[in-house]
């Protein structure tokens, strides 16, 4: 999908910091990075997740999330965290990135919501400071 | 007794749904508003991402929730989930786009849901930046689709204007609602 480009060097950083969330965070399936409009940055996923959707239903839950935060006045939204009976979905945004961007990140049972989370906060944060250091 | 409907905003990308439901609601609008990064779609500066959502009570208490739904066919999960609960449909379309047309089968044939047990009306905007006589060809296209929507050419900030579309369309959703319960 023709959409703002980000450096090569940014988007490998993405790919590889994804791919290290994946692989080294315990249950921890699918790890996807997009922008706050619902377009994929880069993604690490199994087989029939379809990237665009996930990208777009990332953004819509983290719009919600942030708008019911608005509301009840609790300044912004850091993360928003969907419990599944057969997994979690985990939605993180990125800080300082703007235009703004999320990482979600799904996991499986044999993870814990709080490690998975912490660990999407780290790479996160990591993404986040890459991305200030590339552009 | 005051009655409730759900009315879903849909259309393309700047046909003017967010700034319609902020024009007519009563209460301050949830947005869901990100900053646009798919200029293949459209210049604008932001674009909704989940939905609007306003209310407006019409006469007589009754209560009108206004869904506003994104424009671009990534989205197409949400219009999926709002078009069961929606009892009309408000197609918005920009005339000065390339294919006003388009769009009209576009999103018609994606909303099918809500005029399988709903209604809807088309409203036209941004008539003023197009020479182009897109309202006689939006009622030539419904006739040949045997579609019974009436057709308007709106602004929508101008609130007067979109009170008379949405009337138009509550009414029809009531007498819909007659209709079925006469029969």
């Amino acid at each position: 999908m023709p959409a703002k480009k980000h450096s090569k060097v940014f988007q490998a950083l993405c790919q590889e910091s994804l791919r290290q969330l994946v692989t080294e965070t315990a249950g921890v399936e699918n790890a996807c990075l997009v922008s706050g409009d619902g377009v994929e940055i880069s993604a690490v996923l199994g087989e029939n997740v379809s990237p665009g959707r996930i990208a777009a239903m990332t953004s819509s839950m983290h719009a919600l999330g942030a708008a019911i935060t608005r509301e009840l006045k609790m300044k912004e939204c850091r993360s928003v965290i969907v419990d599944g009976d057969a997994g979690s979905i985990i939605m993180v945004r990125l800080p300082v990135a703007q235009p703004e961007l999320v990482l979600a990140v799904t996991c499986g049972h044999r993870a814990t919501v709080g490690g998975a989370l912490f660990a999407a906060r780290q790479h996160a944060r990591y993404i986040s400071e890459k991305l200030s250091e590339t552009t | 007794m005051g009655y409730e409907h759900i009315i879903l905003f849909a259309g393309p990308v700047g046909a003017g749904k967010t700034t319609a439901i902020s024009t007519l609601s009563e209460i301050p609008v949830v947005s869901t508003e990100a900053i646009n990064t798919d200029f293949s779609i459209s210049n604008k500066a932001t674009t909704t991402v989940a939905m609007d959502y306003g209310q407006i009570s019409l006469e007589e208490g009754h209560l009108i929730r206004l869904y506003g739904v994104p424009g671009q066919e990534r989205f197409d999960f949400v219009w999926k989930l709002f078009q069961e609960r929606a009892a009309g449909l408000v197609l918005l379309l920009d005339e000065s786009a390339k294919e006003p047309l388009t769009d009209l089968d576009f999103f018609l044939d994606r909303f099918a849901g809500v005029l399988n047990h709903g209604v809807a009306v088309v409203g036209i905007t941004r008539s003023e930046l197009s020479s182009s006589k897109s309202l006689s060809a939006c009622c030539t296209r419904l006739q040949q689709r045997r579609l019974k929507v009436p057709v308007f050419e709106v602004d929508a900030r101008d609130r007067e204007q979109m009170v008379v579309l949405l009337t138009a369309l509550v009414s029809m959703v009531q007498m819909r609602e007659t209709q079925l319960e006469a029969d």
